[in-house]
């Protein structure tokens, strides 16, 4: 059973697939440009999520994906025109059906608003009735729509002939997954033809000669147990046969390469349709993607851990290679030349297998994006309010872990969006605005990161209740007065919320705070445009990977450290005469106006060092918006490949990772968010054994 | 430290009653390791030091791509820091989740040590006992097994 239950988890693994692709089909149609690719991957996509509910017995989830699967056939085949489709019915149904795959997951129950299965059927309901496949009257309670069908058959025997093909076990299908969905139906006789086996010395044991006969004693209708079975053997490795009867056996009606949608729904039309022997061939979509999948083209499935082993070994050769170019810069003139040239194109070639490696790993945003339709329609619902989501550059891609990341700060910023950007319809009429808000959500490409962009064409922020409540709250003094951008920067302040009450959307304080934090946490900067009246838009700027990183690197005393280039602000020379010593041995960087509390990385660190460092680096951190942090060296600027070192050692205060650098050296990089903390127990901490880094 | 003194934990030997045993010399102390802890023995490399890490971490290493940390048996024995020479090696061992490297004196030996000539460490609580896990009784020679976790803990129990 654990078997199954392994693939139970694929099946909704790939549920979520479907169903986000369903939002991008039904978005489509809601726009009206959609295709009949669309529609038909709709269908596809609500078929498949069938099929599998079918074989995991989660008859919920096969009823109500069935009743939507057949207003997408009635679009398919033209009965009923896309422009006449009540596309609400269908983005709620959408909805509906992801909800289900959740509650199903969980092994919940969800009520189904009857409504809305009334508006399905009356979406196909002037449907000619044959049209509706037999095979799908399998469900204890089946639709209207579907009274052609016979009525639920009683116990009798089933027989199931699995003939499979000989590469069954290479597709890593085991057979008694299929007797053990087979089952579920009832009491199960397996004969089993061994006929076909070899003798034993020309035995391939990855070869499959084995097939079977199963009989079921059961009350399910062929079409149930065709779906049990049909996502373990293709099409023309098994045929159902209701009765026991073998000799009543039709040859499957589909052969797999020749799809045709009209001859898969019963095998022999008609009035016969409803016979005892009728052959029941599986629908037309698990036939063409059976085939496809084996075909070898396309695409495969690969495991996390692989593409990380190859992303560390790029990296590793990325450090060797830049060894070597430290090591050319030593040889004498006229070797160096032929050498220098080498290494340029190992530099280039490396580049392009470091982005081809990366580019495995990328995912377009649209992952992300997909979801957001949904959630509008959710919030408009709850907030009343009206709003069209725009989205461009769904196809942007970016690795995998920050598609990830990134789906929190972004449903995050939609619900602030539509709970305080957004007006409610009559505030925007009075305003002179179109009842419908709109937000629009773009990611592109710039340089070495992405650029996400949320905007809306609501009422902008509220500087004045923003200033007020800070001033309450002792966050800036009564008589500092702030420009509009440091306003509206105010939003990002841990316990600002704007909502004059509390929702269960937003407004509980620990909004935009938490955004920046989780977008600065990878390496992400976030900002905020505003303009009273006529809208906000936050712009988030992420880099393009996890793995490697922009990095700044300085000296301090023999060691060298590595600064995320995301968090500095500027370097400098320290120049003593804006140095202003504070009582207590501490002193501030005067700077533009602003102050800026210093301290020497070697004190934070523990490094023994002599002399005054004559450079400073100037970081942005969570709780201190300047901070001058003292160096001996700035080194320069360099891409770093990321390692971890709570894997390697455990978690260090004030170091986020550790890098390889050229001379095959090991430096950690700092988290500059750590550091400002570190200052009020450095004096107490014991000096670092840095002796042995210095020989 | 009762557990520290079990010995039914110890690796088994392909020789059901032998245990292979690599030793090294601190001083003129010989200590060891179970063979089957040990991934490769390296010449000394510089380490970086970690901040306010303890005082027998001595900091991390690039093993071929991979950051490993360095320990300092002598500090961790109460024998005062080592002094790194010509033949200070580093000992890098398994230690389930995580490699780590142990920086000693010199390599001296694989050797073969009968189950019978294992006895438990004396509990006595002097700095550095907690690391030991057995002595093992070869003529006139005793050498002392390593606890290879308590080596690398920071805070000693």
């Amino acid at each position: 059973m654990d078997a199954l239950a392994e693939i139970r988890g694929i099946y909704f693994d790939e549920c979520d697939e479907f169903t986000g692709l369903l939002e991008g089909y039904l978005a489509a149609m809601a726009e009206g440009r959609a295709t009949s690719e669309d529609i038909n991957g709709a269908f596809r996509a609500v078929h498949s999520i069938k099929g599998g509910a079918g074989a995991f017995g989660l008859s919920a989830l096969v009823n109500f994906a069935h009743r939507f699967e057949a207003c997408l056939d009635a679009l398919r085949s033209g009965r009923v025109s896309v422009h006449a489709a009540p596309i609400d019915v269908l983005l709620q149904a959408g909805d509906v059906l992801t909800n289900l795959v959740q509650a199903s997951r969980d092994g919940a129950t969800l009520p189904i608003d009857s409504g809305l299965l009334e508006a399905l059927e009356a979406f196909c309901g002037g449907t000619p009735k044959q049209a509706v496949p037999a095979e799908f009257a399998i469900e204890p309670e089946p639709a209207p729509a579907e009274e052609a069908a016979p009525p639920a058959p009683s116990r009798r025997p089933v027989t199931v002939r699995i003939t499979p093909d000989a590469d069954l076990f290479r597709r890593a299908i085991d057979p008694r997954v299929v007797f053990e969905a087979l089952a579920g139906f009832g009491a199960l006789e397996l004969t089993c033809d061994t006929s076909a086996i070899p003798p034993l010395d020309s035995l391939d044991p990855l070869t499959c000669h084995l097939a079977w006969t199963a009989v079921v004693n059961t009350d399910a209708t062929p079409g149930a147990i065709v779906e049990a079975i049909d996502c373990f053997l293709a099409d023309h490795e098994f045929t159902v046969l209701d009765g026991s009867d073998a000799d009543h056996a039709s040859a499957p009606a589909n052969q797999g390469d020749t799809p045709s949608p009209q001859a898969d729904a019963v095998a022999q039309p008609g009035p016969a349709a409803s016979a005892d022997a009728a052959a029941v061939a599986k629908p037309e979509p698990a036939a063409v993607t059976a085939p496809g999948r084996r075909a070898g083209g396309g695409t495969i499935r690969v495991d996390l851990d692989r593409i990380d082993k190859l992303m560390n070994l790029v990296g590793e050769i990325v450090i060797t290679q830049s060894m070597l170019t430290e090591r050319a810069t030593m040889l004498p003139k006229r070797e160096a030349a032929v050498f220098v040239d080498a290494l340029f194109s190992l530099n280039r070639q490396t580049r392009e297998l470091q982005d081809n490696v990366m580019a495995v790993r990328a995912q377009p945003v649209k992952v992300v994006f997909q979801r957001l339709p949904r959630l509008v329609r959710e919030l408009e619902r709850s907030l009343g309010k009206k709003a069209e989501l725009k989205l461009a550059g769904e196809d942007t891609e970016v690795d995998k872990t920050i598609v990830e990341e990134l789906a929190d700060p972004l449903i995050h910023m939609i619900r602030n969006a539509m709970d305080h950007g957004l007006e409610s319809p009559e505030d925007r009429l009075a305003a002179g605005k179109p009842q419908e808000g709109v937000i629009r959500v773009s990611a592109e490409h710039r340089g070495s990161r992405i650029l996400i962009s949320i905007s809306d064409d609501g009422k902008g922020i509220d500087r004045d209740r923003l200033i007020e409540k800070a001033r309450s709250r002792g966050l800036i003094a009564p008589d500092v007065d702030l420009t509009p951008e440091e306003a509206d920067n105010l939003i990002f302040h841990p316990g600002l919320s704007t909502a004059a009450k509390v929702t269960d959307v937003s407004g509980r304080g620990v909004g935009m705070d938490v955004v920046r934090r989780n977008v600065e946490a990878l390496g992400g900067r976030i900002t905020v445009e505003s303009s009273p009246g006529r809208g906000c838009k936050f712009t988030l700027g992420l880099p393009l990977t996890l793995a490697v990183l922009d990095g700044m690197i300085v000296r301090a005393g023999a060691e060298r450290f590595v600064f995320p280039l995301s968090s500095i602000v500027e370097t400098m020379q320290l120049d003593s005469r804006s140095v202003e010593p504070l009582p207590g041995g501490r002193s501030v960087l005067r700077l533009r106006g602003e102050v800026a509390p210093i301290i020497r990385l070697r004190d934070l660190l523990g490094i023994r060092a002599l002399g005054n460092e004559p450079n400073v680096v100037i970081v942005e951190t969570d709780s201190v918006p300047r901070l001058a942090i003292a160096v001996d060296e700035i080194v320069g600027q360099q891409q770093v490949v990321v390692k971890n070192l709570e894997s390697s050692f455990r978690r260090v205060e004030g170091v986020s990772a550790a890098t390889i650098l050229g001379d095959g050296l090991v430096a950690l990089i700092l988290d500059v968010d750590a550091l400002p903390a570190m200052t009020q127990t450095s004096r107490r901490a014991p000096p670092m054994t840095g002796m042995y880094g210095a020989a | 430290m009762s557990a520290a003194h079990d010995l039914s934990g110890l690796p088994q030997a392909a020789s059901a009653d032998l245990q292979q045993i690599v030793t090294f010399r601190i001083d003129d102390r010989t200590l060891g390791v179970e063979v089957e802890a040990v991934r490769e023995i390296k010449g000394w490399q510089p380490t970086t030091p970690l901040p306010n890490a303890a005082s027998h971490v001595l900091g991390v290493i690039n093993l071929r791509g991979a950051i490993i940390a360095v320990y300092d048996l002598r500090r961790r024995l109460g024998l005062g820091p080592a002094e790194v020479s010509r033949s200070s090696v580093v000992i890098v061992v398994d230690l389930g989740e995580r490699l780590a490297g142990i920086l000693v004196d010199a390599v001296s030996d694989i050797i073969d040590m009968p189950r019978s000539s294992f006895r438990a460490a004396p509990d006595i609580a002097g700095e550095g006992d907690d690391a030991l896990k057995a002595l093992l009784v070869r003529g006139n020679d005793v050498i002392a097994l390593l606890d290879l976790s308590a080596i690398v803990r920071e805070t000693p129990i």
